[in-house]
């Protein structure tokens, strides 16, 4: 039973890369992705691997390891982890924009089920969610637009209809999901006024389409040359891209060492997690899968 | 039932999903540009997705019909299949113009479909050379 609930948000500062397996789709190495909706989504076992390999490193005491997140893999101990990452699912896509560089994009379907996680797991939000029609999309800095009440995404030209009410909105996720330090005002700022209101259709166009895919090669070391064969294509999601997931904690099980309660267990979480650079994904090597991280409630 | 009523068309009219047609169409093709460029062909057919991804089906469109050759040889199988499935014309001149004048949603209808073939030129190419 988990008694402690809290949102974990997550945002992306480099390109990060949870791979999904090879794929016979589009790109050789695609990025995990939710069945239902298609939007690029993190698995919580990756969530949870990365945050039990950083654990030590991000302040935690090594020996909390295993009450917290369970046994190692094939340990004769058999007792569940006190804490429980659910899957991060996809808030705000970053899109090119003829203005101000980018946007930060989101549409009805994933801020409702944004708001539904927070009520869900205690912070309660009261958003007016505005529901834009394909084509369309509502906004609330006019800095945006270009000519005739335009917004130019990438390619694609939307007519915009200013929403006096998206600022309310805005502020308040961008209150929540950004840390508080000064370092991130520019992104807190950025998220309040540059939030795009897509449809679900053009939305879901986006972050099928609009992620970052790189060629990779094999370098041949005799030629220094590109290697017959080694051509394969990696997908990313970019960075600036904003995602949130459930976090819960019950009291540790480990039946040996003291026992921690729910609260304890998830300030624990709050201490390494709040504000804090996390590493997820592959290619950590090459610098993919910097993600900040906020834990909201609890 | 949904099911039902397809099988039944199907057998009456003999006619594919379009699923099916986009494999068919894209087998074809892949078969004939490795008669013409072999490996070449395979190559361009794994990274087409990515570039149009990441720059656009316009402007991809009119760099391989700058580069001509081979990547005009790609550029035409797909403008092909945009033509039987989306009714674009198939010449170079005719489908950009069209595409200037589409709207955004024709536009991304148009990308979709180009997609939902290269995912099958991109399968289909290497195992079309295989069989050479």
């Amino acid at each position: 039973m988990f008694e402690q609930q809290a949102a974990l948000f997550l945002y992306a500062v480099s390109p990060v890369h949870m791979g999904a397996g090879s794929a016979t789709g589009l790109i050789d190495n695609p990025i995990q992705r939710e069945r239902h909706t298609n939007h690029p989504s993190f698995a919580g076992s990756g969530i949870k691997g990365a945050i039990r390999h950083a654990f030590a490193q991000l302040g935690g005491e090594k020996d909390l390891i295993k009450r917290l997140f369970g046994p190692d893999s094939g340990s004769d101990e058999l007792h569940a982890g006190a804490v429980s990452f659910g899957d991060a699912q996809l808030l705000a896509f970053p899109i090119r924009s003829l203005k101000q560089g980018y946007v930060y994009a989101s549409c009805p379907q994933a801020l409702a089920r944004a708001q539904r996680l927070l009520n869900l797991v205690g912070v309660k939000t009261q958003w007016t969610i505005p529901l834009p029609e394909e084509g369309h999309c509502r906004l609330a800095n006019p800095a945006l637009m270009s000519g005739d009440n335009k917004l130019h995404l990438e390619a694609f030209e939307y007519q915009v209809h200013v929403d006096p009410v998206l600022p309310e909105l805005s502020s308040a996720l961008a209150g929540l999901a950004l840390p508080d330090q000064p370092e991130y005002g520019f992104f807190r700022e950025k998220l309040k006024t540059d939030l795009v209101l897509l449809s679900d259709t053009d939305f879901a166009y986006f972050s099928e389409n609009a992620t970052l895919v790189e060629p990779h090669v094999r370098i041949n070391e005799k030629t220094g040359t590109a290697d017959d064969g080694g051509l394969f294509y990696t997908e990313n999601l970019p960075p600036e891209s904003l995602l949130i997931a459930p976090l819960m904690a019950s009291q540790s099980r480990s039946g040996k060492e003291d026992k921690l309660e729910a609260v304890d267990v998830m300030m624990k979480m709050h201490n390494i997690l709040d504000g804090r650079l996390l590493q997820m994904g592959g290619d950590a090597t090459t610098g993919r899968g910097l993600v900040l991280a906020k834990l909201v409630g609890g | 039932m949904a099911t039902l009523t397809l099988k039944q068309d199907k057998a009456a009219s003999g006619k594919q999903t379009l699923e099916q047609r986009r494999a068919t169409h894209a087998w074809a093709k892949a078969k004939a540009g490795i008669a013409q460029h072999q490996k070449d062909y395979v190559n361009d057919a794994k990274g087409l997705p990515a570039l149009i991804m990441n720059s656009g089906l316009m402007q991809v469109m009119a760099f391989l019909h700058g580069k001509g050759g081979r990547h005009e040889v790609l550029a035409s199988h797909l403008r092909d299949w945009l033509q039987q499935a989306q009714g674009t014309p198939p010449d170079f001149e005719a489908f950009m113009q069209h595409l200037l004048n589409a709207q955004p949603t024709e536009f991304q209808a148009i990308t979709a479909e180009a997609f939902a073939w290269l995912r099958w030129l991109r399968q289909m190419a290497p195992a079309a050379a295989r069989e050479v």
